[in-house]
């Protein structure tokens, strides 16, 4: 294969659809989106801000973005790493507005940094408020100890089932950056649940 | 000088991130086999990815949706 050709982008028709959906401002495509889509969205904001309200409020402000801005929705990539992205620009957006320390953490590609931070320590934490179980528990614990960078590779990796790809796509950076951050995440994940197993 | 777990620890991480030959699994399926310290390491991993994967998604629907309608609404 040339390398012309593993460049060329496949636009599916279902993507292709949707985008002409979305310029038309298809009120009754928004609800499927939103109907398919709510939960990952959620899950995603939930993880990268830490804070149940926050999240509901972002999740609100990305379904008004979608609904504003879905004519820049092109098909080229799949709609879930396109609704990722305009979410993740509002997470940081927010961050500005609070003028968040961390900020750097999510947007310099070589700084890991800390965490985006909105959570009001005496509140629980995205596990903790969805169970009391041990295991939430500890993955809390652990997930709450590993940079934002490296959270947001894990969550899009392993729980929304992103291409390597489209997370470079997402949080705008490298495909060999999207790698690093994916070991790293992994490595100190599996060493933070070691460490605190009972 | 990489060692024979140094090697089989970076390839299960590989093959969980990005995927590996063929080649390269059959001989990580053999270290394996051969190796408690690194087949330990693997169930770590699995073990942590599994409960990564198996948080459920603690969200009301039906009050996040209510709040967003009113919004789309305007």
């Amino acid at each position: 294969m040339t390398a012309a050709c593993s460049l060329m982008v496949t636009i599916e028709p279902e993507s292709l659809e949707l985008a002409r959906g979305l310029k038309r401002r298809d009120p009754d495509l928004l609800d499927r989106l939103i109907e398919q889509y709510q939960f990952r969205l959620f899950r995603y904001l939930w993880h990268l801000t830490g804070d149940r309200q926050t999240a509901e409020d972002l999740f609100q402000e990305t379904w008004v973005r979608v609904l504003e801005r879905g004519h820049q929705y092109d098909g080229r990539n799949r709609f879930e790493a396109w609704l990722f992205s305009i979410a993740r620009h509002l997470v940081i957006d927010r961050a500005r507005l609070k003028k968040s320390s961390s900020l750097d953490a999510l947007t310099d590609p070589n700084e890991p940094g800390g965490g985006v931070q909105f959570e009001d320590g005496s509140l629980p934490s995205p596990f903790e408020e969805l169970s009391g179980k041990e295991e939430a528990s500890r993955l809390s614990a652990a997930m709450q100890r590993i940079p934002a960078t490296y959270r947001e590779v894990l969550v899009l990796r392993f729980q929304e089932d992103l291409k390597l790809e489209e997370i470079g796509a997402v949080a705008n950076i490298p495909l060999s950056t999207v790698k690093s951050r994916l070991y790293r995440g992994l490595s100190e994940l599996r060493n933070l649940l070691e460490g605190d197993r009972p | 000088m990489e060692t024979d777990h140094e090697r089989a620890r970076r390839l299960l991480d590989m093959d969980q991130v990005e995927g590996i030959s063929a080649a390269d699994r059959e001989w990580l399926d053999q270290h394996l086999d051969a190796c408690a310290g690194c087949s330990a390491h693997r169930e770590r991993t699995a073990q942590a990815l599994q409960l990564l994967r198996s948080q459920p998604i603690g969200m009301n629907p039906a009050l996040v949706n209510a709040a967003l309608k009113a919004k789309l609404g305007d």
